[in-house]
């Protein structure tokens, strides 16, 4: 369920009582698959992606066909994405219907004579409906003017146009403590009392984008916050008000995030702000002719923040975790562990560090109390997808054990008809370690 | 323009009202009709002698068609991840029409009340009987539509129901 839709369903939900009679349903004439394309350029394309940027070009639904399978782009499979995450494009994703075999072209305005000069071709290399840049291309440089031109094998034609916008740099303040935002920094939010300030030395811009996800976790929606200026400050406590039902901070103490800023187009600008109501069908800025969706720009820099808290709770703090697992593999780690505020405090993240059963980790785990009775899920997204799952009873300062139950593997397409749950509660034991207060 | 003609004497006495109305909006280069564009609209209201010494009042109302912007479809409006370069989520949006290119069927209602009037306890009790929508019309007050399956369908939540009450005033 999106979020938006969930808004207007509450505000649906809370009229009812005005109303309460459902209308029969009703078979209606097919509606009009009309275009829809979806492409941010970025001149700061992130590595992975080597310099190509990419378009994806759809179809919306009109209920002439149903919705297709995911798909999954056999070029850019990323292991660890297509078994997290079903959704994303390009990684594996899933489009309402690909549009294949169309010319996709982009062409700036404004460079008549580099080497990418002239209308440069996308290409798709499947049936998944991405498009492809070349190598490097096209160019882009602040100010620069790039011209979208999406034609499909039956005629139907989308434009569209994008100012690319350019940031000489962006600092961070945290506490006093300022910086470059630079991916290879980590800084630290005390999410009781700082604050967080980000500065973008922008060019071409138009809007701010402050995006917050959580490290490792690209199932995370993330928050994002926007601003028609070139700063930003945000109190660390700042509760995300795009989880509805589950209310979240942006900030969780116990978590490491990564966090992006970036400076967008005018495009990029209305995409975000806007969306069409799901009863009125109106409200989304379109900036394509010919279709629906976005041909924007935008470049960001990144950096990393740990988040953190006031220890005002005997459970948080540091613990040490030592035994051995399996008979032979030693295992010790540390414990930095952090309530978190919604009400009820049973939730908690804790950043975890030393030797695991598959070797060295620095990563942070979520997990409960309820009561004094203690549950950890220890999430490994970098070497493999693990999830381990520790059991104990919570004594205070004394020493306590946990139990250790055998990590389960995340399979991208759920389970087969018949196959047991490798992550059901009753996998195997792998044994029992100790917990000590430092 | 508007007509009223209200009838004060007799055993039956009520008015009638007619309304004709015809708006337009401009915003920019797009002229439309806003959604209370209503060109017709009637209201009766008739009182007269009820059952046991009671007073029966009776209202109909009509509204021709108001306007709503017709859905031909849904898009998948994608979330954008900047730091990983990808679309990683999605809301399904309705793709519209003209603003207010289309209309509701018309809205009728008649509802029907009982009052009586007791003089007791040192006050006046007045209880009471009413239906609301005696007829159960089913008036759209919205529709929601799904064009994420084959064939493509309508439905909707319609205003207030077939809807009886009892109740019982005292004035003292």
């Amino acid at each position: 369920m999106n979020r938006r839709m969930l808004r207007t369903r509450w505000l649906a939900a809370a009229l009812l009582p005005l109303a309460a009679c459902d209308l029969d349903e009703v078979t209606v004439p097919v509606g009009e698959e009309i275009l829809v394309v979806h492409g941010i350029m970025r001149p700061d394309v992130p590595p992975r992606f080597s310099g190509f940027q990419f378009i994806a070009v759809e179809r919306a639904f009109s209920g002439a066909r149903g919705r297709p399978g995911p798909l999954i782009n056999p070029i850019t499979r990323d292991t660890i994405h297509a078994a997290r995450d079903t959704m994303a494009i390009p990684h594996g994703g899933e489009l309402a219907i690909p549009v294949k075999g169309a010319t996709v072209e982009v062409v700036n305005l404004d460079d008549a004579a580099g080497p990418c000069a002239g209308p440069v071709t996308f290409t798709d290399h499947g049936d998944d409906g991405v498009y492809w840049s070349p190598l490097g291309c096209p160019s882009m440089r602040p100010g620069d003017r790039l011209a979208l031109r999406v034609e499909t094998l039956e005629g139907e034609l989308v434009t569209g146009q994008t100012r690319i916008p350019g940031m000489d740099s962006a600092t961070i303040a945290i506490s006093g403590v300022v910086g470059t935002i630079d991916p290879a920094q980590r800084f630290t939010i005390n999410r009781d009392s700082d604050t967080l300030r980000v500065v973008a030395y922008a060019r071409a811009g138009r809007l701010l984008q402050l995006e917050v996800r959580r490290q490792g976790d690209i199932r995370d929606f993330g928050t994002k916050l926007l601003a028609d200026t070139t700063a930003l400050t945000v109190p660390g406590d700042l509760i995300n008000t795009f989880v509805l039902g589950d209310e979240d901070d942006v900030f969780r103490a116990g978590r490491d995030y990564v966090v992006t800023v970036a400076v967008t187009d005018t495009n990029y600008f209305d995409f975000v702000r806007s969306s069409n109501n799901e009863f009125t069908g109106r409200g989304f800025i379109n900036r394509l002719t010919g279709g629906i969706g976005v041909f924007g720009s935008m470049v960001t820099a990144t950096t990393q923040v740990r988040a953190i808290a006031e220890i005002d709770d005997p459970r948080e703090g540091r613990y040490r975790v030592q035994g051995v697992l399996q008979d032979t593999i030693s295992v010790d780690v540390e414990w930095e562990l952090y309530l978190a505020r919604p009400v009820g405090q049973t939730e908690y993240s804790a950043f975890v560090q030393g030797r695991w059963l598959y070797g060295d980790i620095a990563t942070s785990a979520d997990g409960s109390f309820d009561d004094d009775v203690f549950s950890m899920v220890v999430t490994d997204t970098l070497v493999v997808v693990r999830r381990d799952t520790l059991l104990g009873t919570w004594v205070g300062n004394q020493e306590w054990s946990v139990t250790v139950v055998a990590a389960c593997t995340v399979a991208p397409e759920g389970l087969r008809p018949g196959q047991v749950d490798p992550c059901a509660p009753e996998r195997r034991l792998l044994g029992t370690l100790r917990v000590t207060r430092q | 323009m508007d007509v009223f003609v209200r009838k004060f004497t007799g055993k039956i006495t009520g008015w009638l009202a007619y309304g004709y109305a015809k708006t337009q909006r401009t915003a920019d280069t797009l002229t439309f009709p806003p959604s209370h564009d209503r060109r017709h609209t009637l209201n009766v209201v008739m009182q007269a002698p009820g059952p046991l010494r009671g007073q029966l009042g009776v209202r109909l109302g009509f509204g021709s068609p108001l306007p709503y912007t017709g859905i031909v479809g849904q898009w998948l409006h994608r979330n954008y991840n900047s730091e990983l370069h990808v679309f990683d989520h999605f809301e399904t949006e309705s793709v519209s029409r003209e603003i207010n290119g289309e209309r509701f069927p018309f809205y009728a209602r008649i509802d029907v009340g009982l009052r009586w009037r007791v003089e007791k306890w040192g006050g006046v009790l007045r209880p009471y009987v009413q239906v609301v929508n005696v007829l159960n019309r089913k008036n759209v007050w919205v529709y929601a539509f799904d064009y994420d399956q084959v064939p493509p369908t309508r439905s909707g939540l319609s205003q207030l129901p077939f809807l009886p009450a009892v109740g019982v005033e005292f004035e003292f």
